[in-house]
């Protein structure tokens, strides 16, 4: 479309705002509603222009061009409208600072961290300098408000990780809509009038309104009634470096906010953050371990690089293969990683290896066509859910999750049978087709004959249901969470081979698709069992804590002759250890991770490292294992040269993986799965994964506000249950199943069927279980 | 010990506290103060008096800070770690004539005290008072009852009457006023001080110095009066105003502000929830 505003002609698409458009011709009108990607709204006024042939003076933000429109954005009398606008929104808000006398110079004077504890100015104001009121001030060129003030005292709503100062807030709407758009809209206008604010439905507290405190309300608001509490008075970042997200396969990007050397504070970068990539950060600068420890007498003291470095050397050197076990994981890069390999390669005669895998895999290829999810994908990788979720899959959840909601064809099953309704719809969809291009895969017959025995009519899913999917998911992409079982895995990706699909194993860590290239996930299990037999007499375990997750690894390491650990903090399994290594976390070290469809992810460092990175200890360590203690002149180049050269090829083999695996890569063939039917007992409980807790925990158990967060396990249970067992909301109960017993508050929830429970845990699965009051 | 027997929310980080001090009060005067800390880890804070009968003394505890913010966290039934008082020099009273106090804020309280002690000595009393915000203003009536004439300022921003300077000046050209109080925050005073001195009218000044022991042994309370280093424990709280190196003053309060920022950061994240919890238990027990 072709229009004219202010002199300048202007080329936009169709359905461009007005506003847009004059931001393409370079000309800047003022808005505070208004925001990039979420909905117009034309709430603030400040956007009014004219437009030649329409009466008053349209909101610019909603008004889409038209061919041949003319449009004025400068006038004196728009000029005027606009700061008589502002100048009703200010008689509202805390603006003394504005239009001091003494503006800008009462820091000399100011005797006190703030003079006073409400915001009263902008000086007193922790959003100071980053408001986006401020500059609306100076670009409309208001110098003083002649109307009367209207002060309130309205009190601050506390919550995790940011504060809400109704005082502040201009009623813009920004964090409803983002809201909205995120997580089905936890926040919205309350109370008309003067009255009128934000709020949630009951002003119930935010996390018990269902906010995942993803803080895209904090980004989008323009003044400081939202403000995180994290460093809320340091104001202004030196530097803001770009980085990638350390937590999940989502790879978000992100911005770290930087001064003082210390992490201010994180931004999306183009990204939809969650929780952790946007708050948790802060793990970064919690008790960190700075020097190695070494076990003096049974207890750990703190050692200097070289003297513990030249124990473990000398240590490690009487154990060969299988009694060595190094263990790796997901979180480290790929540097890190194939220095890793390396050293249990060449060094250790051994292998190092992970629980990570991920397939490869390109989102935005698989959301163009049709799509399966199975596994509570909001809370292991929010960022991917929420751009699948606008894809409206097919969804296979027992839950009532966001996605779930937003599906084109929800199959809801009871707890445990996800894999009876894998293989339903790979049996209707084998009977609508012809078996011949799938009779040449390996392992047809056997599926196809386990597929005829299987008893399938009373899954909770009807047989209608099952057939409309098997349809709409010819030649799907299958996205199974990082969270759900090998056979669950299996089934998948037998139903993937039978629809000619592409099966999406979703990846649990940032680096789990680097470690899966690298063949990391191969010997797992074997070095897992070497371990707990007593078979493996030396370890060497570099970011993963298997203490914390599981007691009888917590035994295995106990019983080692030698425990080497290496971590950003003493975590359980470093209490365990012979020899402990401090490491730089992400924000402290250059590196890449290998993203689901292939890219390099670049780490920057951002602040100065703490200690040392991984991939340096690993390599100091192979030099003296290669190489013996001591001064080496020739020797020690010449191993380094060929560690470096490892690396080199390895990561050059990593980058040109640039093509996506086939089916033929991910699933060879089609795999026997153990499928039985969950018991129809009363009362079952889905042991889902957190957002709030990730991994192993030992990370997000160094957040404050999401140990807070975590600090009543919620067991959510349907209203009709409720009111049978006469259980009322936040009651404390315990749940027995067998010879386990999970403790946790009640929360009355409809996202559960009667009959059906939920409760956050760290393995995924279904379980019978008898509810127990504490009498 | 130092029981919380009332606790009013005046404002949004305004709090009065009235606590059970029978031996403190005895001898308490207007112009003086108390050292309170609300457990083994909150610093001393000093805190004028605002109001006290035969068992118990009433301070306003404004949070802007750690320390502070636990102070203003306690309710009834909670019990101080300890408070020390009465100290710091009494406000001299006698019959002067007229006398305007200005207070700002948390000056509210120890203005109300002297006002009451100046009144019934004789004197004239005009109370001014100035707050950032309507809903800072507080004990309106109280001060009514011990003055002869009351002024509310309330910043408005532009206007003329946005503190509590220029009805101050009206009154010099109008009234002849023998004795000028200003209690609030330092800039304020500062600039009471500076209004009052082309006329030349007395000023007294209350000043809130960084002060640990209070009662004149550490030095961290030093204020350069006249060219002459003084104690505020000690010496003051009340001082010339014409005579207060004001720089000085501030440059000293400023000293640890990156650590007080830093303080309340770390005490912030960790226990935001304090005040949501007390709040729902008192609702649960009810």
């Amino acid at each position: 479309m072709h229009l004219r505003i202010n002199d300048i002609e202007v080329d936009a698409p169709p359905g461009t705002t007005i506003k847009d458009a004059a931001k393409l011709a370079g000309i800047r009108i003022p808005g505070l509603c208004d925001y990039p990607g979420i909905d117009h709204y034309g709430g603030c006024r400040l956007c009014l222009v004219e437009v030649e042939g329409m009466r008053g003076n349209p909101s610019s933000c909603t008004l889409p061009v038209s061919e041949g429109m003319k449009v004025k954005t400068d006038t004196p009398a728009l000029r005027e409208l606009r700061k008589n606008i502002l100048e009703m929104l200010l008689s509202e808000h805390p603006c003394g600072c504005l239009f001091c006398e003494r503006a800008g110079r009462c820091d000399e004077i100011r005797e006190g961290m703030r003079k006073v504890p409400q915001t009263m100015g902008c000086r007193y104001c922790p959003k100071d300098q980053r408001c986006e009121l401020q500059e609306t001030v100076r670009l409309v060129g208001l110098g003083k408000i002649d109307l009367c003030r209207l002060g309130s005292s309205k009190e601050m709503v506390r919550s995790p990780f940011f504060d809400r100062d109704p005082n502040l807030c201009i009623l813009c709407g920004r964090c409803v809509r983002t809201c909205a758009e995120r997580s089905g809209g936890v926040v919205s206008f309350h109370f008309r009038g003067f009255d009128a604010g934000i709020g949630t439905a009951f002003e119930k507290p935010l996390e018990d309104a269902g906010c995942r405190f993803c803080g895209a309300c904090v980004d989008v608001c323009p003044t400081g009634a939202l403000v995180e509490r994290a460093n809320k008075w340091s104001g202004l970042p030196e530097k803001i470096v770009e980085t990638t997200c350390p937590f999940c396969s989502c790879n978000c990007k992100i911005g770290l906010e930087i001064k003082n050397d210390k992490i201010l504070r994180t931004r999306p970068v183009g990204s939809k953050l969650c929780v952790r990539g946007r708050f948790a950060l802060e793990f970064v600068h919690q008790q960190r371990l700075t020097r190695p420890l070494i076990r003096k007498a049974g207890k750990l003291v703190e050692a200097d690089w070289k003297e513990a470095l030249a124990l473990v050397a000398e240590k490690l050197r009487s154990y060969r293969g299988q009694q060595f076990a190094m263990l790796v994981s997901g979180v480290l890069t790929n540097e890190a990683l194939v220095a890793a390999k390396t050293f249990a390669d060449q060094a250790m005669s051994s292998r190092a290896v992970a629980e990570d895998f991920s397939s490869g895999h390109k989102l935005d290829e698989m959301v163009k066509g049709p799509l399966l999810v199975i596994g509570d994908l909001s809370e292991t990788n929010p960022a991917t859910e929420l751009a699948v979720r606008s894809a409206r899959p097919v969804v296979i959840s027992p839950l009532k999750t966001l996605l779930a909601t937003n599906a084109s064809i929800w199959l809801r099953p009871r707890p445990g049978e996800e894999g009876l309704v894998l293989a339903a719809i790979a049996r209707a969809a084998l009977a609508n087709q012809s078996s011949e291009s799938l009779e040449r895969i390996d392992g047809y017959s056997s599926f196809s004959r386990a597929l005829d025995l299987l008893k399938l009519d009373d899954i909770g899913v009807s047989q209608d249901e099952i057939s409309k999917a098997a349809v709409a998911l010819r030649k799907a992409a299958i996205v199974v969470s990082p969270d759900c079982d090998q056979e669950i895995k299996r089934a998948a990706g037998n139903l993937a081979l039978a629809l000619g699909g592409s099966l999406c194993l979703v990846g649990r860590n940032c680096n789990s698709r680097g470690a899966a290239i690298l063949g990391l996930d191969r010997g797992y299990e074997e070095t897992m069992r070497s371990l707990q037999s007593g078979e493996t007499k030396a370890a060497y375990i570099i970011g993963c804590n298997p203490a914390r997750t599981n007691a009888r690894m917590a035994e295995a390491l106990s019983n080692l002759e030698f425990l080497v650990v290496q971590d950003l903090f003493l975590t359980e399994s470093a209490r365990n250890a012979d020899v402990v290594l401090p490491a730089a976390s992400f924000a402290e070290i250059d590196g890449t991770f290998t993203s689901s469809d292939g890219r390099m992810l670049r780490l920057k460092e951002a602040i100065t490292p703490r200690s040392r990175s991984d991939e340096q200890i690993l390599s100091d360590l192979y030099t003296m294992l290669k190489d013996g203690p001591g001064p080496q002149a020739d020797n020690s180049q010449s191993s380094l040269e060929m560690l470096r050269r490892a690396a080199k090829e390895n990561l050059e083999a990593l980058q040109t993986q640039t093509r996506i695996e086939d089916m033929e890569k991910t699933v060879p063939a089609f795999q026997p799965v153990n499928l039985k039917g969950a018991a129809k007992d009363p009362c079952r409980l889905v042991i889902g994964p957190c957002l709030f807790e990730f991994g192993s925990g030992t990370r997000t158990s160094r957040v404050h506000d999401l140990q807070y967060l975590n600090r009543n396990r919620k067991i959510e249970i349907n209203p009709d249950d409720a009111s049978d067992l006469d259980i009322t909301d936040t009651e404390a109960i315990s749940l027995e199943s067998g010879e386990r017993i999970l403790n946790g508050s009640v929360r009355i929830s409809r996202r559960v069927l009667p009959g059906v429970m939920h409760i956050c845990g760290r393995k995924s699965e279904a379980v019978t279980v008898e509810v127990k009051r504490d009498v | 010990m130092y029981e919380v027997l009332e606790r009013e929310a005046l404002a949004p980080g305004l709090t009065l506290l009235r606590i059970r001090a029978p031996e403190i009060v005895r001898k308490m005067q207007p112009g003086q103060f108390v050292i309170a800390r609300a457990d083994e880890f909150g610093e001393r804070v000093a805190l004028s008096a605002a109001d006290w009968d035969l068992e118990s003394i009433s301070v306003i505890i404004q949070d802007i800070g750690v320390s502070t913010r636990k102070l203003s966290l306690l309710d009834k039934g909670d019990t101080l770690l300890n408070l020390v008082g009465p100290l710091g020099k009494p406000s001299r009273i006698e019959n002067f004539g007229t006398v305007a106090i200005v207070c700002g804020c948390f000056g509210i309280g120890p203005g109300y005290a002297l006002a009451r002690a100046l009144k019934k000595a004789g004197n004239k009393v005009i109370i001014i008072i100035e707050a950032r915000n309507s809903g800072w203003l507080f004990w309106q009536d109280r001060l009514f009852d011990v003055s002869d004439r009351l002024i509310v300022t309330c910043n408005q921003a532009g206007e003329d009457d946005s503190s509590a300077t220029s009805p101050l000046r009206r009154l010099l050209e109008t009234e002849k006023i023998d004795r000028v109080y200003a209690i609030g925050c330092t800039f304020m005073m500062m600039e009471i001080s500076n209004a009052t001195a082309p006329a030349g009218v007395p000023t007294r000044v209350s000043l809130m110095p960084l002060m640990v022991d209070g009662t004149g042994m550490c030095g961290a309370c030093r204020c350069l009066v006249e060219g002459k280093t003084v104690l505020g424990c000690v010496d003051g709280p009340e001082f010339d105003g014409h005579k207060v190196d004001w720089g000085r003053l501030v440059e000293r309060m400023r000293s640890y502000l990156d650590e007080e920022t830093g303080a309340m950061d770390i005490w912030d994240r960790e226990n935001w929830h304090l005040a949501a919890e007390r709040k729902a238990e008192l609702g649960k027990a009810q």
